[in-house]
């Protein structure tokens, strides 16, 4: 094991890109912004709701519809004169 | 001290320690880059119960654990990691070996080396990184990784157990 030490010992320490500085400055500057994955978690959640509300209504059952139709009675909207 | 300032102190060390983690240019770039910006954020509610360098270095070795965890998470189904057990099925990282550090003779004997720390638990591999390759003293470690000393040398024992381990596994040899 001491060889695996000496040889790790021996790694030199190196200097990162000039360019890194201005890179951290620009960072500082530009406000944070929501990472892509959540961006398309949230559209695939508000999608599954929507596409849930579509379906239920859809599967809805004619008798929905009929009791619909006997509440709101037909009028005579023909004019006439008496 | 500025934030200026403390990037002129402070930049080559963030770096290198970010390179020991993750063997890699472009990865340690950008890990020094969240760092700084981590700094930046908090360089007001910083108390100074513990020195600035002190500081930084844990922020450096929290950030790259933290970048090794995200990368290797990439790779993974987003329900597979929502319902398993993170630890136990995370395969030994992949890594794109380029540390400008080690001379070319040298390179493949460090890079095996390197495979073999990068199975390591976190506390392991950072006190191998930290007493052997970046030279801190025991004391130095042990108030970077908010131990004490004895049991910083007894993780550091088991480390280097482990490490033995490691490399004479069949893969890695």
């Amino acid at each position: 094991m001491e060889d695996v030490f000496k040889q790790l010992s021996a790694i030199k320490q190196v200097k990162p890109s000039e360019r890194l500085y201005a890179k951290i400055l620009l960072n500082i500057q530009t406000p944070a912004v929501y990472p892509l994955y959540w961006s398309i978690a949230v559209v695939c959640l508000l999608l599954f709701f929507v596409l849930a509300e579509w379906h239920f209504i859809a599967m809805q059952s004619p008798h929905s519809v009929e009791a619909l139709s006997t509440l709101m009675s037909k009028t005579n909207n023909t004019l006439y004169y008496e | 001290m500025d934030f200026e300032g403390i990037y002129i102190e402070y930049h080559r060390l963030v770096f290198n320690l970010a390179l020991q983690y993750v063997q890699n240019i472009e990865d340690a770039e950008e890990i020094t880059q969240d760092v700084f910006l981590k700094v930046y954020k908090h360089l007001s509610t910083f108390k100074q119960q513990s020195s600035l360098k002190t500081w930084i270095y844990r922020i450096t070795i929290n950030q790259s654990l933290d970048f090794i965890k995200s990368k290797s998470n990439k790779t993974r189904r987003f329900f597979t990691a929502l319902f398993t057990d993170y630890e136990s099925t995370l395969p030994a990282e992949a890594v794109n070996f380029n540390h400008p550090g080690i001379a070319l003779e040298n390179k493949e004997a460090i890079e095996t080396i390197f495979r073999a720390i990068n199975q390591l638990a976190d506390k392991q591999k950072t006190v191998i990184i930290l007493l052997k390759i970046e030279h801190k003293s025991q004391a130095e470690a042990a108030e970077i990784m908010q131990l004490n000393v004895k049991a910083l040398e007894s993780l550091f024992q088991r480390a280097k157990k482990n490490l033995e381990i490691n490399l004479n596994t069949k893969g890695n040899l």
